[in-house]
């Protein structure tokens, strides 16, 4: 469903995303991870048309992304870490709104399931402006689904969520992952991402460092298998001194 | 000083994010400087030669300045009504700011001075040419332009002192529950008023000209001439100016310097007891979770989705933004004081003559193209930029950038057509213009509504911010003045285009069959190319740029 090809972005002579080489699969859930500064969110923000990759090319269901952006856009859907909306425009109307802009006829009691689904029925007829960081984030996923998305990404989507919202939004990613969407999130909950992934993807300064299943990685690095991926993360990232270790030099997949 | 560095670095690294921008920017505000430098030097020579004038020419020039300085102190009271709320309490970077160990007046004063360079930083960079072109006309020593310059940087400071204390005192008397709607609706009504007021005085009253006199010009300059407002401070800037073109230090610059002190100096006295609270009180309030009726989608809605699809749907949402944003709907309240100004000017007015209501009918299609510039700037320019930290979802939706441009320029036509065609229609009806005219002033004014829009819409959409502490911000930006001037320079070909029917009219040789004539239809061919040949091009470039924008996200 998502295939990138030697993916890259430059700031001046800073490389955020450097050569990356990645695919998801339908029906799967891959996990981002990586420190602060990796590319993960750079990554994902070339995928969703938000900025422009320096070289590479990204395809989404066999759709290239700077060439047929209107058709990738359109399997895609996306909930970034920091949701905004206009503020005075209420949640149905917003849904409203990109039902529209998609073409989707019909849309309302799709609109109403997920306000359903999301907690946000109460909320559905107030301005964005009046909702708390976690409503807003709730809103971001409803947005996020209205189009009927075969490749779903969330960017660091637990942010700011309570305890349910938690449940909810891990239900979902196997729910979607089970209904054969390619779900990509990118997280620091380590623990999120053991529970939901089906794969996990470990980039560092722009450069995929290692992928495969939580088994596979465990493998790769010579750990028993109730090694944490808390423990397999920081083998994998930590600056290393040279020659010390051997894992980081090469970094074929698993 | 670390608060007011940081906002001036911020400022200045806004302004050279887009060097290209910049560098065309300050070029044609360079430009149009110098114009006005050498235009007012030359014109002062001329003043202080003409035969019949000589003796007056010192006081007729004194007059002229105290004029410039009433009209663009006002210009300035009026757009500090309008972004003194916005800048005062609407600035995002405020709740950082008050939650640092920072005096509250500090704080106050940085935004004290945002809002003067807001507000008063135009009619500066204006002024400014026009006192050196005095200056070297009549050979000022340097002691001129310093006390010139101090002097209208003092006398703009006063309307932003009184912006000030009139938002502190609204922003505390203003209802709970909607305190910053209501500060603002209330501010720039008072603005729309003032503008009004000053205007219904109708000062030409007091210098009306006679019919046909031989020696109206002479005795017009002689009134002008006798006319005394020393009591109003533009005098005293001007008194200060003159006097120091011999060398001395008039009282009146003290005076100004006092009184601009005095008022800054209360506004941070109140400041420092009322703006924290008044923060405060409108950060609790703004947020009204108030539900709204639950409705099926309305039938303007459906009609606007299915007639124009996405750029439909991206209208029916900037129409519902534009009713509920007191920032940007307050905006028609400065448009009907616009053209009210406008028509209260027309029709006071003496106009004599058939001939001298021609030469007004033609200078009426420069004016209407100058004020829908100007409304272009605060209304079209910054529509792309209102989407804010939501931009991001029409980034990551299938919307073609085309679509974005498109619906925006749609919105905001209606409303420029609507002032634009009538203000040419009414101000030739209202100066009983000639039938030439009568036609080719809403022709003129229709055409340039389409391409000013355009030309805001695209330049506006080019130049997209994404992330501002104020709109008010917007329109103090490169992009805006080359918008500003491409406007201007459209409304220069079109009146230099309409001179010659206009001339025919003056010259007794115009009848209304003009228009279906060879030459006629050729102006109107001609006309028509232009326009359409500036929106493809203006609306083209937006979008051509506005795709290769990365931004949405805030913080991103």
């Amino acid at each position: 469903m998502l295939e990138l090809v030697q993916l890259t972005k430059r700031y001046g002579r800073t490389a955020a995303v450097d050569g990356l080489d990645l695919a998801a699969k339908a029906g799967e859930v891959l996990a981002l991870l990586g420190p602060n500064g990796a590319g993960k969110t750079t990554a994902i923000r070339c995928v969703t048309g938000l900025i422009k990759p320096s070289g590479g090319r990204i395809l989404i269901g066999g759709h290239d992304v700077e060439r047929e952006p209107i058709a990738a856009k359109t399997l895609t859907g996306f909930v970034p870490d920091r949701a905004w909306f206009y503020p005075k425009v209420t949640a149905r109307e917003l849904l409203r709104y990109l039902a529209s802009v998609r073409g989707l006829s019909a849309a309302e009691s799709r609109m109403d399931a997920l306000l359903e689904r999301f907690r946000l029925t109460r909320s559905a007829d107030s301005l964005t402006e009046t909702f708390s960081h976690g409503m807003r984030q709730r809103l971001a996923f409803c947005a996020a689904l209205i189009g009927n998305p075969r490749l779903f990404i969330a960017d660091e989507p637990m942010v700011g969520l309570d305890v349910q919202g938690h449940r909810d939004v891990k239900l979902l990613f196997r729910e979607l992952a089970a209904a054969g969407l390619a779900v990509i999130l990118t997280t620091h909950t380590l623990a999120v991402a053991e529970e939901v992934a089906d794969r996990i993807a470990v980039i560092d300064r722009g450069k995929l460092v290692a992928l495969g299943t939580l088994a596979e990685l465990r493998a790769r690095l010579n750990r028993s298998d109730d090694t944490s991926l808390e423990e397999l993360f920081i083998l994998l990232t930590e600056p290393q001194a040279p020659g010390s270790d051997e894992h980081l030099a090469s970094p074929e997949r698993t | 000083m670390t608060l007011f560095r940081l906002r001036a670095l911020g400022a200045l690294r806004s302004l050279t994010a887009r060097p290209a921008w910049l560098v065309v920017g300050s070029g044609l505000l360079l430009g149009i400087g110098y114009a006005i430098f050498r235009g007012v030097a030359a014109g002062v020579r001329w003043l202080y030669a003409y035969p019949l004038v000589d003796r007056l020419a010192p006081t007729v020039l004194q007059r002229s300045l105290e004029g410039l300085f009433l009209m663009l102190m006002a210009a300035v009271l009026f757009s500090v009504l309008v972004a003194s709320i916005g800048i005062l309490y609407g600035s995002a970077d405020l709740e950082l700011l008050l939650a640092q160990p920072t005096g509250r007046a500090r704080v106050f004063g940085m935004k004290v001075v945002e809002l003067f360079v807001n507000a008063a930083g135009l009619p500066l960079l204006f002024t400014l040419p026009v006192l050196a072109g005095v200056g070297v006309a009549l050979g000022a020593g340097p002691l001129y332009y310093l006390v010139s310059a101090v002097a209208a940087s003092a006398l703009y400071a006063l309307p932003v002192a009184l912006g000030a204390l009139l938002a502190l005192v609204l922003v505390r008397v203003a209802p709970a529950g909607r305190v910053r709607e209501v500060a603002t609706a209330a501010s720039v009504s008072v603005a729309a008023l003032a503008l009004l007021g000053l205007r219904a005085l109708r000062p030409e009253q007091l210098f009306r000209l006679g019919d046909q006199d031989a020696d109206a010009f002479e005795r017009f300059l002689t009134s002008f001439a006798r006319l005394d407002a020393g009591w109003l401070p533009p005098a005293w800037a001007a008194n200060a100016s003159w006097a120091a073109l011999d060398g001395r230090v008039h009282a009146g610059l003290l005076v100004l310097l006092a009184t601009g002190a005095a008022g800054l100096g209360l506004a941070g006295l109140l400041a420092h007891v009322a703006f924290a609270r008044g923060w405060v009180r409108s950060l609790d309030a703004t947020p009204v979770a108030a539900p709204r009726r639950r409705s099926a989608t309305p039938w303007w809605e459906r009609v606007l989705v299915a007639r124009f699809g996405v750029a439909g749907a991206i209208i029916v949402k900037d129409t519902r933004v534009f009713m509920r944003d007191v920032q940007q709907w307050s905006q028609l309240i400065v448009l009907a004081a616009l053209a009210g100004v406008y028509f209260v000017s027309l029709a006071s007015i003496p106009v004599p003559t058939q001939q001298f209501r021609d030469v007004l009918g033609a200078m009426n299609i420069a004016f209407v193209g100058f004020i829908v510039a100007g409304i272009g700037l605060r209304v079209a320019y910054p529509s792309v930029s209102f989407d804010d930290g939501a931009f991001w979802l029409s980034q990551v939706q299938p919307v073609r950038k085309r679509a974005i441009v498109l619906a925006k320029f749609l919105f905001a036509l209606p409303l420029m057509l609507v002032l634009a065609l009538g203000l040419g229609v009414t101000a030739g009806k209202v100066l009983d213009a000639s039938p030439v005219l009568a036609f080719g002033a809403p022709l003129a004014a229709g055409l340039g509504a389409l391409a000013i829009t355009a030309l805001a819409v695209g330049l506006g959409a080019a130049n997209a911010r994404f992330e501002f502490t104020s709109p008010n911000e917007l329109v103090m930006t490169p992009g805006a003045f080359a918008y500003m001037a491409l406007a201007l320079a459209y409304t220069a070909i079109v009146t230099v285009l309409l001179a010659r029917p206009a001339w025919l009219v003056i010259s007794g040789g115009g009848t209304a069959a003009y228009w279906s004539t060879a030459e006629g239809l050729a102006v109107i061919a001609v006309l028509t190319a232009l326009t359409v040949g500036t929106v493809i091009a203006a609306l083209a470039f937006g979008v051509r740029q506005l795709a290769r924008t990365e931004a949405g996200l805030p913080g991103g």
